[in-house]
């Protein structure tokens, strides 16, 4: 089953992202911060990272550079999510090379195709079944 | 009237008259001992006394004293010569003789002439008395036979009598003068008397009949001379025996007139005669005076070593090569009782304690076998009254010549005093370990004791506060629950300041997730400070790995007393909480600074506060509460993880403390999924076992397991889990999760632990550990027997449920109390004792969030007056808005909340007010 990290620092929408998500066949590892996000990419090494673009600590263009330059991390496929109302985070996703950038709100079967696109090979199956 | 002389001048004087006198009267002698028509002389003393007068002055004397003797000489030398200038010559040929032999002698003995010495006697008889004769007989010679023929003549009675006189005369003189007490050392004056007198006796007999030559008897008398009495007694001897043969010969009676008619030969004879007595006398007596000499250091130095061993007061011995005693100093006495006289040739085991002979065994073994040279050993001995002492000693090996071991010799001394203190000592640190063990025992169990019935109070006050109450039972209760909250947080510090004074606290080093334990620290107090109306913030220098070596427990004590404090001790303002790596030199330190804006404590209570049971103020306890035992605790916790604790503050401005310990990077231990976050989706109940021996506690326990949606089975001690685990595999219903007291009846929770992970370690199912006992070797016990996790007794609920989702992986099911919390007014919220026990749905809390947001920005609205910090707080609550009610179905109120944060973050300052009222009146119409 495909795992995920998920960066969120708020619990609301980090967990309707995870049901969503789980849902889905996914299993979702939630940190409420940048720092937290690099230590558990480092050692889970899942299979695609969503990192929200405001966070406490490390933001998330952050986390991805730090990831893009390091040789383990670098090839982890990346979803950013980015405010509404900031255009300037979009650039900074881009040019940090996330693969993808979701803006907040966004529709959760919107979210689940995007993640499906991006972790096309892994077999879905239910979290604890 | 005329200047005062000088004592030295007189000295001089003195010593130069009398030198010049006996010279005279040493020449008159001389004179009378000449013999025949050409005034040949058989001994010449004049020169002799002139040489010793010389050598026993000092040399400024000397002109004055030549001076003087040449007046003599001259004088002397005028009654028997008519040529004044013959006269004046030979008086100075006679001065320069003695002038010569002086001077060498004085070059090269200095002023101290021991003529007993070999070297002495020899430069006496080779320079004063050969040498110094031929000088001056070359030089006399001409001077006083102007006819060549005449010449050798004259020097054949001038020569020898010049030379005898020295020879005869200065050894004599030299030994009475220079070294009296050398010459008569050990020798009576009557023994000395007897042999003079003996040898004069002998010589008359020898010389005064004319009838047998029996010169050569003065040998064997001379020579006795020689060795009963030294030096004084051969010179002396030889003096009187040369005086007796002059006479006796000089008046033509003795043995000498039967060899010839001649003058000149029987004085020459007799020169011979009185030479070769000489020659062969004194040698014998230089050479028994160095014999003396020698015997004498020798006996000086083993009296020095006979006194030195006599004071000292440890006993220094020896033993033959059969371990008998034969050699023993007066400190034998002392210390053993014994006599040494009773003692010597005894073995040497007779007074050491029969325990203890192995060991002096063993010690001589070593040191004949082994290449050590000094072997020492502790032994009791027993003294000559039966008492037994202690003694030290140190023993070297002893050789003879051909480097075979002959015995021992060594040193031993009473070691009694010490062993007793030594022994006192060691009793004493026994009696206080004892007790400090007895101390360490009694907080365990106290600790156990206390948890146990704490346990009941708070497990079942948190079950009541799950359940369906009036609004004021759950007051009520709440005050329970947080009375016995206050209860075991006092009880922690006080066991954990014994702890650590008994030195029982240990500080693990292990991986720590630093990241993690900021974030829950700071997520525990927000609630007592929102509360307050405070800020909470934390930041996390990005260079700080995530793992580092430490003791996370306790790092998370220290943080939460700090926060704590600076919560406590603020009424507005901010709390933080910032985490920075500092490099110093080659090392590295993670320094986190706590501070917040509150009371501030005043620069001479800062040192004080870090004492036990101090807080800054007097009335502080009464107005704030606590011990005042937490930041004691944290101090010593700091130090003793190589850190310290440092607080930097102003009254009324804040406080800041500041933690810093080394940081070293680990290895991460594992993710820990934040399981608050994840109450799962799926109803899946984990099937736990639950032994406990306590009644109360499987109650407490049980309910809440199974509020966590958990079916429980129960055991009542260790047998009775590992039948458990058994029949639940037979019966193909195994266990998710074995949660095992550890102290129970029968077999306690470890062994059983180890029992049930024992039988199939692949299959077993996690075995977690529950206790009150939270000491440091219980948990290293549980990790040997293979126990997961350990959780401390009282058992908190939410704690509890993090652990079976953690280790069962299995659903924790808020299940069917929820209904009771959506009645809970929302203010109650915030003090929420645990959010997982009565988890709302996500739909739910997104409506709080949304009532709360809307309320707390109308409040803002309504207060007017909106600055900076309030326009920031409205934009970061429509923010959160905005960016959740999308995905709650609320897009229209999402957008809104979105303008709004627009509107504060763009709008110019002059419409901000308008816009930001009209967006705010349109979003609690939405809502």
């Amino acid at each position: 089953m495909a795992r995920i990290v998920y960066a969120e620092d708020d619990e609301l929408i980090a967990e309707h992202v995870r049901e969503t998500l789980s849902e889905a066949g996914y299993v979702v590892g939630i940190v409420n911060d940048g720092i937290s996000a690099l230590q558990a990419i480092k050692i889970k090494h899942p299979d695609l990272v969503i990192l929200d673009a405001e966070m406490p600590g490390l933001p998330g263009p952050e986390v991805l550079r730090k990831m893009r330059t390091d040789p383990k991390l670098f090839d982890i496929p990346v979803l950013m999510l980015t405010a509404r109302r900031s255009k300037g985070d979009e650039d900074l996703a881009k040019y940090a090379g996330a693969n993808e950038y979701l803006r907040k709100p966004y529709d959760p079967d919107q979210l689940v195709a995007v993640v499906n696109s991006l972790v096309p090979d892994a077999p879905k199956r239910r979290a604890f079944g | 009237m005329h200047a005062k002389i000088p004592p030295k001048y007189w000295e001089m004087a003195i010593a130069a008259t009398a030198t010049a006198t006996a010279v005279c009267l040493a020449g008159i002698v001389g004179i009378f001992l000449a013999q025949g028509p050409q005034n040949l002389t058989i001994l010449w003393p004049a020169n002799t006394i002139l040489l010793v007068a010389l050598l026993l002055r000092p040399r400024r004397e000397w002109a004055a004293i030549c001076g003087m003797s040449w007046v003599a000489l001259f004088v002397l030398a005028g009654t028997v010569f008519h040529s004044s200038v013959a006269t004046g010559a030979l008086s100075a040929v006679n001065i320069v003789e003695a002038l010569f032999g002086a001077w060498v002698l004085r070059r090269k003995h200095g002023r101290n002439i021991d003529i007993t010495r070999r070297r002495v006697f020899a430069d006496v008889f080779l320079w004063a008395a050969l040498v110094a004769c031929l000088i001056s007989s070359v030089l006399a010679a001409p001077l006083l036979a102007p006819e060549s023929a005449d010449i050798f003549a004259f020097w054949l009675s001038y020569f020898p009598s010049h030379l005898l006189g020295v020879m005869i005369l200065a050894p004599l003189l030299l030994a009475l003068t220079t070294d009296r007490a050398a010459v008569f050392r050990r020798r009576s004056r009557s023994e000395i008397g007897l042999v003079i007198g003996g040898a004069a006796l002998a010589s008359i007999a020898i010389f005064g009949q004319s009838a047998y030559p029996v010169m050569f008897l003065a040998f064997p008398v001379l020579t006795f001379a020689a060795f009963r009495v030294g030096m004084a007694g051969a010179s002396a001897s030889t003096f009187v025996f040369s005086m007796v043969a002059i006479w006796f010969t000089v008046r033509g009676i003795g043995p000498v007139t039967l060899i010839s008619d001649v003058d000149a030969t029987r004085i020459l004879f007799l020169q011979i005669l009185i030479a070769g007595a000489t020659l062969s006398t004194f040698p014998i007596a230089v050479a028994i005076a160095g014999r003396q000499r020698v015997a004498m250091q020798l006996a000086e130095s083993e009296q020095q070593k006979r006194r030195i061993l006599a004071q000292i007061d440890e006993v220094v011995f020896e033993t033959d090569l059969q371990g008998r005693w034969t050699y023993l100093n007066p400190a034998w006495e002392d210390i053993t009782g014994y006599s040494r006289e009773d003692t010597i040739g005894r073995p040497w085991d007779e007074i050491v304690h029969p325990e203890d002979k192995e060991i002096v065994v063993d010690a001589v073994n070593r040191l004949i076998t082994s290449d050590e040279e000094l072997a020492e050993y502790n032994i009791r001995y027993v003294r000559s009254e039966g008492t037994i002492r202690w003694n030290a000693s140190m023993v070297r090996a002893l050789y003879d010549e051909q480097g075979r071991f002959a015995g021992v010799a060594g040193t031993m001394r009473d070691d009694t005093e010490r062993k007793l203190a030594e022994e006192q000592l060691v009793a004493a640190r026994e009696a206080a370990e004892q007790a400090t063990r007895a101390k360490t025992t009694f907080l365990a169990n106290m600790s156990h004791e206390i948890r146990t019935p704490m346990n009941g109070i708070l497990g079942f006050s948190e079950l009541l506060l799950g359940s369906e109450l009036t609004g004021e039972q759950r007051r009520q209760v709440q005050l329970i629950a947080s009375s016995a909250d206050a209860l075991l947080a006092l009880l922690n510090d006080i066991l954990d300041i014994s702890k650590i004074e008994s030195g029982r606290l240990d500080i693990a080093r292990e991986g720590v997730d630093i990241a993690q334990r900021l974030r829950d620290c700071t997520a525990l107090v927000t609630p007592m400070a929102e509360a307050k109306g405070l800020q909470v913030e934390y930041s996390l220098d990005p260079e700080i790995p995530c793992w580092i070596m430490g003791d996370g427990l306790r790092l998370r004590q220290i943080l939460l007393n700090l926060l704590g404090n600076a919560v406590k001790f603020t009424e507005s303002g901010h709390v933080r909480a910032d985490a920075t790596r500092r490099e110093a030199g080659r090392e590295s330190w993670l320094d986190i600074a706590v501070s917040d804006t509150g009371i501030g404590v005043a620069a001479d209570r800062q040192d004080k506060i870090f004492e036990e049971f101090q807080q800054a103020e007097y009335d502080t306890a009464r107005r704030f509460g606590g011990t005042g035992l937490g930041l004691a605790i944290s101090r010593r916790l700091a130090t003793m993880m190589g850190g310290t604790l440092t607080m930097t503050s102003e009254i009324g401005k804040g406080t800041t403390v500041t933690l810093s310990i080394p940081l070293t990077a680990a290895d991460p231990v594992y993710w820990q999924e934040p399981s608050r976050l994840m109450p799962k989706a799926e109803n899946v109940g984990a099937h736990v076992l639950l032994a406990e021996d306590l009644d109360i506690n499987r109650e407490v326990i049980g309910a809440m397991l199974r509020k966590l949606g958990c079916s429980v089975d129960f055991a009542h001690d260790g047998h009775d889990a590992i039948g458990a685990v058994e029949r639940s595999e037979i019966l193909g219903r195994p266990y998710d999760l074995v949660l095992m007291d550890l102290q129970m009846p029968r077999l306690g929770g470890v062994d059983a632990a180890r029992a049930i992970i024992a039988r199939d370690p692949e299959s077993a199912p996690p075995v977690v550990a529950l206790t009150a006992n939270i000491f440091a070797r219980d948990a290293q016990a549980c990790r040997d027997a293979g126990i997961k996790d350990i959780l401390t007794k009282p058992i908190r609920f939410d704690m509890l449920g993090e652990l079976v989702q953690k280790w069962a992986g299995a659903g924790v099911d808020a299940g069917g109390d929820a209904a009771s919390t959506v009645a809970q007014p929302v203010a109650d919220m915030a003090e929420q004792r645990d959010a997982a026990a009565v988890a709302p749905s996500l739909e739910e809390r997104y409506a709080m969030r949304k009532r709360d947001s809307i309320e707390r920005i109308g409040a803002l609205i309504r207060q007017g007056e909106l600055g900076e910090a309030e326009l920031g707080e409205i934009a970061a609550l429509a923010h959160k808005l905005a960016g959740s009610a999308g995905m709650f179905g609320d897009a229209d109120f999402g957008t809104l909340a979105g303008d709004l944060e627009e509107a504060i973050e763009a709008a110019a300052p002059d419409e901000r007010l308008e816009r930001v009222e009209s967006l705010f009146a349109r979003l609690s119409e939405a809502a």
